[in-house]
């Protein structure tokens, strides 16, 4: 997971599509097909939580695995639901202190859920899965303007 | 083959109580000859057309007046459309796929299953 190699590759594709003459004049006009249109939002992430180490030969968790399966929609410019979407599953893993440390069936649902959205947050995972997803759905637009017939 | 192109049509539609355009038509034709001696004996009439047409809604949030649209604009969109989707080499290949069909035999008799007096292709 790697935010600024996304987002070169993102400014890529970007500076693909506008310098290329019709779709910088459809784009100035407003007048780019709906399908064309790519305002990326979350739809939805599901957290997943796993033990995936633990101290000496013990059950104290040393290390969570938190799963972050993502759902992108590419806008939403209407009044039905978008269907094209974008998916991602990124693995963070999060080390607990020694302190900290217990059986996994000790942690509680509101804690797991807290060190859930910290994890998130820190691993910029919402941002990075926009920039995934606004970069598949913009990339496959360039790929079918340079398609030779 | 010979192919000529033309835009049938590039029209605004309004909204229903406003002179905001809410969609736009257009339709690009390509009308087909075998060969120029065929085209002047049609004098013009294609042997073969197709059209490829397009319906493109504009989003509320930015749609305006229908003077706000130079015909420079609208020549520049369609034929930004035009390329983009690729209809020349679409209506192309229509337009050839209906010039070189299989054709039927004149003078075929579906009783004798012969040609009925010469053969004249």
């Amino acid at each position: 997971m790697d935010l600024l190699k996304i987002q070169q590759q993102l400014d890529e594709v970007k500076t693909d599509l506008t310098s290329n003459a019709e779709f910088a004049t459809l784009s100035g006009a407003n007048m780019l097909p709906k399908n064309w249109t790519v305002n990326p939002y979350i739809d939805q992430i599901k957290t997943g939580i796993t033990p995936s180490s633990f101290y000496g030969e013990g059950n104290n968790v040393r290390t969570l695995n938190f799963e972050f399966k993502s759902l992108v929609k590419k806008h939403n410019i209407d009044a039905e639901k978008c269907q094209s979407q974008s998916n991602s599953t990124i693995i963070v893993k999060s080390p607990v202190l020694e302190s900290d440390s217990k059986p996994f069936s000790d942690f509680s649902e509101q804690e797991l859920l807290e060190r859930g959205n910290q994890v998130k947050s820190d691993s910029n995972i919402e941002e990075y899965v926009l920039k995934v997803a606004e970069h598949d759905f913009l990339n496959s637009i360039r790929k079918y303007i340079l398609e030779k017939e | 083959m010979i192919i000529e192109y033309e835009w049938v049509n590039r029209e605004p539609f309004l909204e229903y109580s406003s002179y905001n355009v809410e969609n736009w038509l257009f339709q690009l034709g390509a009308k087909g000859w075998l060969t120029e001696s065929g085209k002047i004996a049609s004098s013009g009439d294609p042997e073969a057309i197709a059209y490829k047409s397009l319906t493109m809604k504009v989003e509320k949030s930015v749609r305006k007046h229908v003077t706000g649209y130079s015909s420079g604009d609208i020549n520049l969109i369609s034929e930004a459309y035009r390329t983009l989707e690729k209809w020349d080499n679409s209506l192309m290949r229509e337009v050839s796929g209906e010039l070189y069909s299989s054709r039927s035999v004149p003078n075929w008799n579906n009783s004798s299953l012969q040609v009925s007096g010469e053969l004249d292709l």
